[in-house]
C-alpha cells in the first residue's frame, strides 16, 4: 500500500473543516456526466436526514482526464463541506485487462480512510461511483446503522431479479457465508459504510502488494471486517441502477477478477475460515421494496453450448484440478439435453472447492484456471436459469439458500483437501 | 653374413616392439583401472540419484508439470530413470577421457579442449529447448482456453497450431546454437515455418472462415441478448 505517496498527495489537496460526524468518500474515474448529480443528491439526503450531524463529501479521483473534479465541485453549492483528494493510480492498474469498478481502488479508498481519520468521522461511507449511481436516500440507509452506532460495517443489498448477479448468487456469496459464517449477500458491492472504529482497524491491517483491482479492495474490506468479528449489517437500497460506463468485460474476465479476489483473501485467512462452522444471519435495514417485475426469459442453450465445448476441449485441464467422480459426472451432464440439464449443488460446491485449490497449489497459471471455470460457470448458469424460469423472487430466493446449504455441508471436504492436499489429489 | 644382418634387423625390431610395448602398457593399465573405477563411480552416483529422484516422487512431478512427452522417450516411462541412465552415461563418457589421457595425453588434450569449447553450446541449446517447450505449453494453453471462451470450434486446432509453431522455431534455434546442419537447417526451418504460417492462414482465412464469422456473430448477439434479457453475470 503505497502510504506515503497517497499522504503525500492528500496534504496538498485537503481542506482542514475539522471534525465531522460523516465522511462520504466517492470514487470517481472517467465519469464526469454522472458525479455533479450524485453529490448533489447525496449532501442534500445528508443534510436532511441529519440535520444534528456535520458531513463532508470527500470525492477522490484517481486523475482522468474527464474534468470529473470540476463538475463535481460545479455542484457544490457550500463547498465548505466538499473535500477533493487525489491518489495514485499506477500504469498497471489502468490497464488490467478486463477490469470492473474504479481502477487503483484500494489507493481510493486509503485516501479517504486517512482523509475521514485525520477529521475525526463517526461514520465513514465508499461509495464507487463509475459501477452504480445511488438512489436519492439510499446512502442516508447505507450510513445511518453506523451513525447510531449499532454496527461497524453496512454492505449493500441490492434488489435484483432472479437472472440477474449469478456469480454473486452462485459463487461469491455461497461461499463467503460457508467461509466466514455470515450471511452477507453482497460482500463485494462496491458500496458500503464503516465506522471509525473498523476505519481504524483497517489502516493498520498490512497489506500485500499486487492487488490491481476493485474487487480486490473490496473483497479485501469486506474479508477483513470477517475476520476481526466486526459487528455486520445489510442496507436494503433497492434497484440498482448501473452508472454509464464502457461496455462490461467478458464474463471469463469477470470471474477471473472477482473470483481471484476471494480466493487470494481464503489463503491469507485460512487459519480463520477453518475454525468457523455454518452462518449466521445479519440484520437488514432500510425500507422494503417492490418486487421488481418479471424479467425477460434467458435462453440457456448459448450457455449449455458453452459447457459442452469446455468440456470436449478442456479435459486435459479439468483432470489436474478435478476428482474423477466430478469428470464422471461432468461427463453425465454433457449428454442432457436443455430440458433436463442440471447442475447439481453439491457437484457445484465442490467444483468451486476444487478450483480454490489449484489456485492455491498453483496447479496451472492463474489466468488459465480462471478461464478454464468459466463453462463450468456458464454450465451452473445455464442450470439456474432453465430452474428458476418459473419461479417467483421467494422460490428463487430459496433456490439460493438451498445452494448455501450445499456449500456449507461441502466444507469438510475442502478443509481436508486444503490441509492435506496431496492425499486428495486428483 | 647376411644371416647376422637379417639377426640383427629382427633383434633391433622386436626390442623396438618391446619398448614401445613397455611404453604403452602402463598407460592402458592406467586406463583400464580409471575405467574400471569410473565404472563402480558411474553404477553408485545412478542409483543414488535413481533413490532420490523416486524418493522425491519425481515421475508424478514431471507428468502434473505437463511434460508427460518424456514419458514416452524414457525407459520403462519413467524419467527418473532417464535421468539416472543419463547420468550413468555422463560419469562413463568422462572416465574414458580421463583414461584416454593416460594414453595420450596430446590426444586428449586437443579433444578435451574441442568438447569444452563446444559445452556452451550444448548448454544453451538445452536451455533454449527446455524454455521453448514451456513457452509452447503456456502459448497453446492460452489459445485454447481463450478460444473455448470464445465459442471456436477448432479451439484444439489452433492450439495444437500455435504449439507446433514455438517448438518448430525452438528446434531451429537449438539446432543453430549446435551448429548442426548450417544453412540446411535454415532454410528447411523457414520453408516449414512459413508453410505451416501459411497453412494456418489459409485454413482460418478460408476454410474457417464461416466458422469465425459465426463465432463473431454468436459474441455479438450474446452480448445484445444479454443486455435485452437485462441479464449481468455481476
Amino acid at each position: 500500500m503505497p502510504e506515503a505517496s497517497v499522504q503525500q498527495e492528500n496534504k496538498e489537496l485537503v481542506k482542514p473543516p475539522g471534525s465531522v460526524d460523516i465522511a462520504i468518500g466517492f470514487l470517481s474515474y472517467n465519469n464526469a456526466a454522472a458525479i455533479g448529480p450524485t453529490i448533489r443528491a447525496a449532501r442534500e439526503s445528508l443534510a436532511s436526514q441529519f440535520p444534528d450531524k456535520r458531513s463532508v463529501v470527500i470525492l477522490a479521483d484517481g486523475g482522468a482526464k474527464d474534468r470529473a473534479p470540476e463538475h463535481a465541485l460545479a455542484a457544490q453549492g457550500n463547498q465548505d463541506d466538499f473535500v477533493q483528494i487525489a491518489y495514485t493510480v499506477y500504469p498497471a492498474q489502468k490497464i488490467s485487462p478486463g477490469s470492473y469498478g474504479v481502477p487503483g481502488k484500494a489507493n481510493g479508498i486509503q485516501a479517504i480512510f486517512d482523509t475521514a481519520i485525520g477529521m475525526n468521522a463517526g461514520a465513514c461511507a465508499i461509495v464507487d461511483s463509475t459501477v452504480d449511481i445511488p438512489a436519492h436516500d439510499s446512502i442516508e440507509t447505507l450510513v445511518r446503522p453506523v451513525v447510531t452506532g449499532e454496527i461497524d460495517f453496512v454492505t449493500p443489498l441490492y434488489l435484483r431479479h432472479k437472472y440477474d448477479a449469478t456469480i454473486l448468487n452462485g459463487l461469491v456469496y455461497p461461499l463467503t457465508r460457508a467461509l466466514y459464517g455470515k450471511r452477507v449477500h453482497q460482500p463485494i458491492g462496491g458500496d458500503f459504510a464503516l465506522s471509525s472504529k473498523l476505519v481504524n482497524y483497517l489502516t493498520k491491517q498490512p497489506r500485500t502488494d499486487g492487488d490491481t483491482t476493485s474487487s480486490d479492495a473490496d473483497a479485501w474490506i469486506t474479508v477483513q471486517a470477517l475476520c476481526g468479528g466486526f459487528r455486520f449489517a445489510e442496507a436494503s437500497l433497492g434497484p440498482r441502477v448501473l452508472a454509464q460506463h464502457e461496455p462490461a468485460p467478458e464474463t471469463s474476465a469477470i470471474l477471473a477478477q472477482v473470483l481471484g479476489s476471494i480466493f487470494a483473501e481464503m489463503n491469507r485467512t485460512a487459519a480463520f475460515w477453518q475454525r468457523i462452522r455454518g452462518s449466521q444471519a445479519i440484520p437488514a435495514y432500510g425500507p422494503g421494496f417492490e418486487a421488481l417485475a418479471e424479467p425477460a426469459p434467458v435462453d440457456p442453450s448459448p450457455m449449455m453450448q458453452s459447457f459442452r465445448l469446455g468440456y470436449q476441449n478442456l479435459q486435459d485441464i479439468y483432470r489436474l484440478i478435478l476428482p474423477p467422480a466430478t469428470l464422471m459426472e461432468l461427463k453425465r451432464m454433457c449428454l442432457h439435453p436443455v430440458e433436463t440439464f442440471h447442475f447439481d449443488d453439491t457437484l457445484w460446491a465442490r467444483v468451486v472447492y476444487d478450483f480454490a485449490l489449484a489456485w492455491r497449489t498453483r496447479v496451472m497459471d492463474r489466468d488459465h484456471l480462471m478461464g478454464a471455470l468459466t463453462p463450468l460457470y456458464l454450465g451452473w448458469v445455464a442450470s439456474w436459469v432453465r430452474a428458476v424460469r418459473d419461479d417467483g423472487p421467494k422460490e428463487a430466493e430459496s433456490r439460493i439458500e438451498a445452494l448455501c446449504a450445499a456449500y456449507e455441508t461441502q466444507k469438510g471436504y475442502l478443509i481436508s483437501r486444503w490441509r492435506w492436499p496431496d492425499r486428495f489429489n486428483p | 653374413m647376411m644371416r647376422d644382418q637379417v639377426n640383427e634387423v629382427l633383434r633391433q625390431t622386436m626390442a623396438r616392439i618391446a619398448t614401445a610395448t613397455e611404453d604403452f602398457l602402463p598407460g592402458l593399465l592406467a586406463f583400464l583401472m580409471i575405467l574400471v573405477l569410473t565404472i563402480i563411480v558411474a553404477f553408485i552416483l545412478r542409483a543414488f540419484i535413481r533413490r532420490s529422484l523416486q524418493r522425491i516422487e519425481f515421475d508424478h512431478h514431471i507428468e502434473r508439470w505437463g511434460f508427460s512427452a518424456l514419458n514416452d522417450w524414457s525407459p520403462a516411462r519413467s524419467p527418473t530413470r532417464l535421468m539416472a541412465q543419463t547420468s550413468f552415461l555422463g560419469i562413463l563418457l568422462i572416465g574414458v577421457l580421463i583414461g584416454v589421457s593416460a594414453l595420450d595425453s596430446r590426444l586428449t588434450s586437443q579433444l578435451i579442449v574441442e568438447l569444452f569449447d563446444y559445452l556452451p553450446h550444448v548448454v544453451a541449446a538445452v536451455v533454449i529447448l527446455i524454455v521453448g517447450s514451456v513457452v509452447s505449453r503456456f502459448l497453446a494453453r492460452s489459445v485454447l482456453i481463450g478460444a473455448v471462451n470464445m465459442q471456436i470450434q477448432s479451439a484444439r486446432l489452433l492450439s495444437i497450431g500455435v504449439k507446433w509453431l514455438v517448438i518448430v522455431l525452438t528446434v531451429a534455434m537449438a539446432l543453430n546454437h549446435l551448429r548442426i546442419g548450417g544453412t540446411v537447417v535454415l532454410i528447411s526451418f523457414a520453408i516449414m515455418f512459413g508453410g505451416i504460417v501459411l497453412a494456418l492462414a489459409l485454413a482460418v482465412g478460408l476454410g474457417s472462415k464461416d466458422m469465425i464469422r459465426q463465432s463473431w456473430a454468436r459474441q455479438s448477439d450474446r452480448m445484445e441478448r444479454e443486455a435485452e434479457e437485462q441479464f449481468h453475470h455481476l
